[in-house]
C-alpha cells in the first residue's frame, strides 16, 4: 500500500511536471494530406472512427503506461485522465466492442513506426519531431 | 500469454529436434535453410501472439449488514457472517482476430455468490458486415441499461453494485442469439443502435425456480457527445415462469413481459451524474415494477465520494390479472416488491486499472412487501444497512 501511495505521488508529480514543461506534437506520415484537429484525433485514438477524414483507414499508436507523452496527450487532446480512460476502454474491450490502440514504449518507436506507414497517426514530445514525419496538431 | 508462450517454446523445440533430424538425413537442407524456416514459424507464432488478446478483470470484496440472519435478494445475498465472497467475482477474456472481418470473443466469469462456477458471460463471432455495421452470433449480454453489459466489471462501475431496484429486476442478463450494432452520427452526437434477438434460461432465487425468456427482443439506442450520454431501450420477451408464492400461484408459460428503460450519464470529468428509469410490465399475478434511481459523484482527484438513491415501486396493485385461488394481501406480500436504497460510498482510483471502493447502503421503505429479498430469507426489521468494501482491478 505503501509503494502505491508512492506511486501515485510520483505519478501526481510528473504529470505536474509535464503539463507545465512539455508540448505534445501529433504526428502522421509526411505523404498524409488530411486536416487533423483535437476532436478528430480524440475520435481516432478512442476508435470512435478508424478513418482519416479523407477516408484513408487510420491506425493510432498509443504510447505505454508511465510515459510522459501518454499522460500529457490524454490530458491535452483526448480530456481524459488516466483513470477515465482505463474505465472507458474496459467498457468497450470486455463488452467485445474493441481493444485500444497497439502502445510502444517511446517516441522513437512511433516516429520509425509513422514514419514508414501511410495509414498510422501517433504523438511525440514535440521536441523529438523530425523531417520523417508530419506534425499535423500540437497541444497545449 | 504465457499459453502463449508455452506453445512458442514447444513449436520452437519441435522444430529444432526435427532440424536434429534432418542433419543426419541424406538429402538434409541446409543450416540457413533450417534458420529461414525457423524465422518464419517464428513470425507466425508472433501473428498469432498480436490476433490473441487475453484481457481481465476481477473484485475482492467484503460485505456486512445489520440483520442477525442471512438475507437472499436478486444479486445472491449475503450470509449471517462477515461475508468475503458473495459480492466477489472474476472473468478472464480471450478477443481473437480472425480475420479483418470476424473476432471471436470469449468470456468466462467466476461468482463467489454461485460457488465460482465457471460460465461463459460472452461467447460469439462478430461479422463486422460494414464500419458502421457488426453482426454478433453466439452468447451476449442484453443492454438492458446503461451498465447492462458491463455489469460484472466493478472498475468499469462507480459503485460496488450497481443500484438493485432497476439491475436487479431482470435476472441474468446474458442471452443466446443474433445481435446487431450500428453506429452513425446525428450531428456532433456519436449514436450507437442496438439490437438482440436471443432466448435465455435461468435460475432466479426471488422466484424460485427457473426461469425460461424466449423470443428476446431487445432495441437500445445510445448517443453520446461531449459529457453526456442519453440513451432508450424496449424490449419484450414471452417468458415461462414457474408456480409462485409456494404454489398458490400456477405456473404460467408464455407470460408477455416488457421493460422500457431511459438513461442519461454526465461525466465531465470531475462531475458524474447518473440516471436511470425502466418500466417493467408482466401479465398474470406479478407485479408490474417501476424503478429509478439518480446518482451523483465528484471527482477531488482521485478520490470520488457519490450518493444514490433508488427506488423501485409496484406499478398496477389492485389491478393485477389473476384470478388464483389466493388473493389479496397474502398474494402481494409474496409478489410486489418496494424498497428504496440510500448510498453513500467513496470510490479510489489507487492506479490506473486499480480502484478501491466503500460503501454503505440504507435499504428501507418496504411497504409491507418483502422488497427485492426472498420471502424467506427478507430482513427481519424495517430497514437493513449494509456496508461493502471492494478491491477492484483491470487487465
Amino acid at each position: 500500500m505503501k509503494s502505491s501511495i508512492k506511486h501515485i505521488a510520483i505519478a501526481t508529480l510528473l504529470t505536474v511536471s509535464t503539463g507545465v514543461l512539455a508540448e505534445i506534437s501529433v504526428i502522421v506520415h509526411p505523404s498524409n494530406g488530411d486536416a487533423i484537429n483535437a476532436k478528430i484525433a480524440s475520435k481516432l485514438f478512442l476508435g470512435k472512427s478508424r478513418k482519416f477524414p479523407g477516408g484513408n483507414e487510420a491506425v493510432p499508436i498509443e504510447q505505454a503506461e508511465g510515459s510522459s507523452s501518454r499522460a500529457e496527450f490524454h490530458q491535452s487532446v483526448i480530456k481524459k485522465s488516466s483513470a477515465q480512460l482505463k474505465s472507458y476502454w474496459s467498457r468497450i474491450v470486455f463488452t467485445g466492442k474493441g481493444q485500444p490502440p497497439k502502445e510502444v514504449d517511446s517516441d522513437a518507436e512511433v516516429i520509425d513506426l509513422v514514419s514508414q506507414n501511410p495509414s498510422m497517426i501517433g504523438y511525440i514530445d514535440s521536441s523529438a519531431a523530425n523531417d520523417s514525419v508530419k506534425v499535423v496538431l500540437t497541444a497545449p | 500469454m504465457i499459453q502463449n508462450k508455452l506453445f512458442r517454446f514447444s513449436a520452437t523445440a519441435a522444430l529444432a529436434s526435427t532440424a536434429f533430424a534432418f542433419v543426419y538425413a541424406d538429402n538434409s537442407p541446409s543450416y540457413q535453410e533450417l534458420q529461414s524456416r525457423l524465422d518464419s514459424l517464428e513470425n507466425r507464432l508472433d501473428d498469432t501472439e498480436s490476433n490473441l488478446k487475453i484481457n481481465g478483470f476481477f473484485s475482492a470484496s467484503f460485505a456486512t449488514h445489520d440483520d442477525d440472519m442471512a438475507v437472499t435478494d436478486s444479486w445472491g445475498g449475503l450470509s449471517d457472517k462477515n461475508d468475503f465472497r458473495s459480492l466477489s467475482n472474476l472473468g478472464i477474456q480471450m478477443t481473437y482476430t480472425i480475420n479483418d472481418y470476424m473476432t471471436m470473443v470469449t468470456q468466462l466469469a467466476a461468482r463467489g455468490h454461485e460457488d465460482w462456477d465457471v460460465e461463459a458471460e460472452w461467447a460469439f463471432v462478430a461479422y463486422e458486415v460494414s464500419d458502421a455495421l457488426t453482426l454478433r452470433f453466439g452468447r451476449q449480454k442484453a443492454p438492458l441499461y446503461l451498465l447492462s453489459e458491463y455489469i460484472e466489471v466493478g472498475y468499469a462501475m462507480p459503485w460496488i453494485t450497481a443500484p438493485d431496484e432497476v439491475y436487479g429486476i431482470t435476472g441474468d442478463s446474458t442471452y443466446d442469439g443474433i445481435g446487431a450494432l450500428y453506429t452513425f452520427s446525428i450531428g456532433d452526437w456519436d449514436t450507437t443502435l442496438q439490437a438482440l434477438l436471443a432466448n435465455n434460461s435461468f435460475f432466479s432465487a426471488n422466484v424460485g425456480g427457473t426461469v425460461d425468456l424466449n423470443d428476446f427482443v431487445t432495441v437500445s439506442l445510445t448517443g453520446e457527445y461531449d459529457s453526456w450520454t442519453l440513451r432508450a431501450g424496449y424490449s419484450l420477451v414471452s417468458g415461462d415462469i414457474p408456480a409462485l408464492a409456494g404454489g398458490a400461484v400456477p405456473a404460467n408459460p408464455e407470460t408477455d413481459i416488457s421493460y422500457v428503460s431511459l438513461g442519461a450519464k454526465y461525466d465531465d470529468g470531475e462531475w458524474l451524474v447518473m440516471s436511470e428509469m425502466v418500466e417493467l410490465s408482466i401479465d398474470g399475478a406479478m407485479a408490474d415494477v417501476k424503478s429509478s434511481y439518480l446518482m451523483v459523484g465528484y471527482r477531488f482527484g482521485d478520490l470520488m465520494p457519490h450518493f444514490t438513491w433508488s427506488k423501485m415501486q409496484n406499478n398496477d396493485a389492485g389491478d393485477r390479472d389473476f384470478a388464483g385461488p389466493v388473493v389479496g394481501p397474502m398474494l402481494d406480500a409474496a409478489l410486489v416488491e418496494e424498497q428504496t436504497t440510500y448510498t453513500v460510498g467513496v470510490r479510489w482510483d489507487l492506479m490506473p486499472g486499480t480502484a478501491a471502493k466503500f460503501e454503505v447502503s440504507h435499504i428501507t421503505d418496504f411497504e409491507g412487501t418483502k422488497g427485492q429479498f426472498v420471502a424467506t430469507a427478507q430482513p427481519s426489521h424495517s430497514s437493513l444497512d449494509i456496508i461493502k468494501f471492494s478491491l477492484d482491478s483491470v487487465f
